[in-house]
């Protein structure tokens, strides 16, 4: 449009500053810049040679440019839909660096095209590592936005799947997918969501974690308020429910949102197993998660103010553990915890083989020696291994992290005011989950506020058969999943 | 607001110096005590702490004071201790008889006082004095573990009524009760379970032998394996019972008192030494305790009414069941009572060989 008044004698202004935009490109030396002086049609090429696929070049457009008679035959010929031609030279900046070729024909007026020949390097489709499941679907997201998108549009072939897509970052120029169900996810939730991904304001996002910290509705909060997920089923199921989910290219985590304290405990293979299975399973991840956090604050609480509250056949075993040491409980357990810590971090900062020494080294070496040489008492020993064992139950990654880390101010609590203190911590804890939200949808539900249907999926997975209506937390649309069958206009086959 | 909350928990760690540390290792945990009177109204106190070892193994530790009341006991005990004693865990509280005799009230007292102390810990009378039980190293717990499982399993399983700080205090504030403790005795090496001491509010005046005990749990609680053994003709048979009922009726409560009891108890039979365990002689014995139950528990029944004392709590039943339940009438009532047992016998079991 704007080339409209444009003079074929006289060098437009635009033309001479895409020269100019041309030549600061110039300055990386994978630009290349070919001119094609003989030929039907002259044209001169240029393209970031790390970013383009060479093969697209060759075989699809060059070929076609050369049987070309004219310049305007060039959309007919080119068998690639998207052909943009170039109107300001902020096209060629932001396009070039994407994986565009630019075609300039010197001897026509055209200012030139610009044409998609993206390289697409991307890994296969493997199997879930973080969120493992013995059955159940084998594939995982990968760092493709389409391939995601793909993996999650195959599990929901329907015309409601919404993609919407959205580009974020000033210098990682990171392009994301926003996806929902019409019909199925509440309006209110999809606003608040495409809000908030427009006000994002960062320049290189690296990871879909950016995302989900950045628009987590409490930054301040050690809890993950946005669940993510490397599973495409569980995206897909999440969908079905009523959520949103982002994908973000180059990512190979989906973002699902609005999440609950529930849900992060919780993992894709209690859908699979049969319900009396998965809902142990789960009351034994809520038991650990609890135990990994408190028992360690409650051993320092007791044996520093409690010592009325020790069974009388335990206190000879505690006391006689502790004859030897010299470190009051407290340093006792910091001592203890952040040697499990540094275990921890030394392993996943190691390569996989080295970090498996690293853990028998720290388990049996450190931990044994440590007992033996009158540092720790061995039944400090047993309990800050096992917490750290229950550690490990919590399924999302991002969730596991933040019990890692809470045990801490609850041991500080214990020391300094015993249960009381224990009380406290918790207290504080409670009130802050409590005014927690996720999208604007409360994080505790649905203990707080109660919602007793949605209490069939929490401490117990209820079979699918009573799972017939969405949670409630996600306000769906359409909340009915499907009609329960009625029991009392049962009848028999023969009536 | 939340600037507030972290300013406040902030300075709470200011606080934290004023809350008392007692690290386990770093203090002797009192696991028993012990009281005898002595010359002038002093006390002996006598406290015991369980001794950890490096090998597990466990002994104890004693340390006796004297004085008129009993927190400078504690004071005095406290200047021979190398780290403090803590009074958190005591299990048992034992008497001296001349103790006993002369009231408890004042030590009890303190104990109830102390928040740190649990309602539930064992008194017991000692047959004696109490230093000279605390003074051995009984069993492989140390003395005060040893003491209070002896009592508890005794309690729960055995013939031994209930009875506990709180119990204690309970039928000591009760006007239409009194109270009782365990009577230990010192034999040998051993502590053994000797009876029951019945008090006359904080004073004990009477001690019922271990025979009277079977019968004075009867009359109060129901409970499992209590063993009695009886003639039947020219032979004896030890019953153990299984479960236990009981009833009281109280007539005419504020005039002339006339308490019915009805004791239903399920027994089996565990050892006969005659020869064949016959229906006939099931049945011999089934009438010969119950006639056994009637007389004895009669006895006990006017033994205490004799002594101004109501143990059983036949007050408390009175009080259920009398309108316009008056305390003190009651209590001047009481002394003529008539009681009348009646008992029904089953004999489920004879054991597996016929």
């Amino acid at each position: 449009m704007i080339r409209r008044g444009s003079n074929k004698s006289k060098e437009n202004p635009q033309a001479s500053s895409i020269r100019e935009a041309l030549e600061t490109l110039k300055k990386s030396t994978d630009f290349v810049f070919y001119k094609k002086e003989r030929g039907n049609v002259p044209y001169v090429i240029s393209y970031f040679s790390s970013i383009v696929n060479a093969e697209i070049i060759h075989k699809d457009i060059l070929p076609y440019i050369q049987e070309m008679q004219q310049v305007k035959d060039l959309k007919e010929k080119v068998p690639i839909e998207e052909i943009i031609d170039v109107t300001q030279p902020k096209d060629l900046l932001e396009k070039l660096p994407l994986g565009y070729v630019y075609i300039y024909f010197p001897e026509s007026a055209h200012l030139g095209v610009l044409i998609p020949a993206k390289k697409d390097e991307k890994r296969s489709i493997a199997p879930p590592e973080v969120e493992f499941s013995v059955v159940g679907p084998k594939e995982s997201f990968i760092e493709s936005l389409d391939t995601n998108i793909y993996l999650v549009r195959k599990r929901l072939p329907i015309e409601n799947l919404r993609v919407e897509k959205i580009t974020i970052g000033d210098l990682s120029n990171t392009e994301m997918a926003l996806l929902y169900i019409e019909d199925i996810a509440d309006k209110e939730n999809v606003n608040t969501l495409k809000q908030r991904l427009d006000d994002i304001d960062f320049d290189a996002i690296g990871d879909s974690a950016y995302i989900s910290q950045i628009i987590a509705d409490n930054q301040r909060s050690p809890f993950p308020q946005i669940l993510d997920t490397e599973r495409p089923d569980r995206t897909a199921t999440a969908l079905a429910e009523g959520k949103l989910a982002i994908l973000v290219d180059r990512s190979p985590h989906a973002l699902i949102g609005p999440t609950t304290f529930i849900e992060s405990i919780s993992t894709f293979e209690d859908y699979l197993l049969n319900w009396y299975a998965a809902s142990f399973i789960r009351i034994v991840r809520m038991a650990s998660i609890a135990f990994s956090i408190l028992i360690t604050p409650i051993y320092v609480a007791t044996l520093t103010y409690h010592y009325e509250l020790i069974p009388k056949d335990l206190l000879a075993t505690l006391i006689t553990s502790r004859r030897v040491i010299p470190l009051p409980p407290i340093l006792e357990a910091l001592f203890l915890e952040l040697t499990i810590e540094l275990l921890r971090e030394a392993g996943a900062r190691l390569p996989t083989k080295v970090g498996q020494t690293i853990g028998i080294v720290g388990g049996i070496v450190i931990g044994t020696a440590s007992v033996e040489a009158g540092l720790t008492s061995n039944v400090l020993l047993i309990m800050v291994a096992l917490a750290a064992l229950a550690s490990f139950t919590t399924p999302t990654y991002q969730f596991g992290n933040t019990i890692r880390i809470l045990r801490f101010p609850f041991l500080l609590f214990a020391h300094a005011w015993g249960m009381v203190g224990i009380v406290l911590a918790f207290s504080v804890l409670a009130a802050h989950m409590l005014q927690l939200t996720s999208l604007g949808r409360p994080y505790l539900e649905p203990f707080y506020p109660t919602r007793v249907r949605d209490l069939k999926d929490t401490f117990i997975r209820m079979p699918f058969s009573k799972l017939s209506r969405r949670p409630v937390h996600n306000q769906p649309d359409d909340k009915v999943r499907f009609k329960p069958k009625d029991k009392r206009i049962h009848r028999d086959i023969d009536e | 607001m939340r600037k507030y909350l972290f300013i406040f928990l902030l300075l709470n760690f200011f606080l934290t110096g004023c809350v008392e540390q007692k690290i386990i290792d770093d203090i002797n945990i009192i696991s028993a005590v012990g009281y005898d009177a002595k010359e002038e109204g002093k006390v002996k106190g006598t406290v015991v702490i369980p001794v950890y070892k490096a090998d597990q193994s466990i002994s104890s530790e004693t340390f006796i004071a004297e004085a008129k009341v009993s927190k400078e006991i504690n004071r005095q005990i406290q200047m021979k201790s190398a780290d403090p004693l803590e009074n958190g865990a005591i299990e048992v509280v034992l008497f001296g008889q001349d103790l006993a005799e002369k009231g408890v009230y004042e030590i009890t007292d303190t104990f109830e006082r102390d928040a740190r102390i649990g309602a539930r810990l064992f008194l017991a009378v000692v047959d004696g004095t109490a230093d000279e039980i605390l003074k051995k190293n009984i069993g492989n717990l140390g003395t005060g573990t040893h003491l209070n499982t002896l009592i508890e399993h005794n309690m729960r399983h055995r013939e031994l009524p209930r009875s506990n700080l709180h119990l204690f205090m309970y039928s000591y504030y009760s006007r239409v009760r009194d109270p009782f403790l365990p009577y230990l005795k010192l034999e040998g090496n051993k502590v053994k379970v000797e009876g029951v001491a019945l008090f006359d509010k904080d004073k004990a005046i009477d001690y019922l032998n271990d025979k009277d005990m079977f019968f004075f749990k009867a009359l109060m609680e129901n409970f499992r394996n209590g063993a009695y053994t009886y003639n039947v003709g020219d032979h004896l048979v030890t019953t153990y019972n299984i479960t236990m009922k009981r009833q009281f009726d109280v007539n005419k409560a504020m005039t002339q008192p006339k308490v019915n009891v009805l004791i239903q108890l399920e027994a089996h039979i565990r050892e006969y030494t005659g020869k064949k365990l016959d229906p006939k002689i099931i049945d011999k014995a089934r009438v010969a305790f119950e006639q056994d139950i009637n007389k004895k528990t009669k006895e006990l029944l006017e033994r205490f009414r004799d002594q101004h004392i109501d143990p059983v709590g036949v007050g408390m039943h009175a009080r259920t069941q009398t309108r316009n339940f008056d305390e003190e009438k009651w209590n001047e009532v009481y002394q003529n009572a008539t009681f009348h047992v009646s008992s029904k016998v089953l004999i489920t079991e004879t054991g597996v060989i016929e």
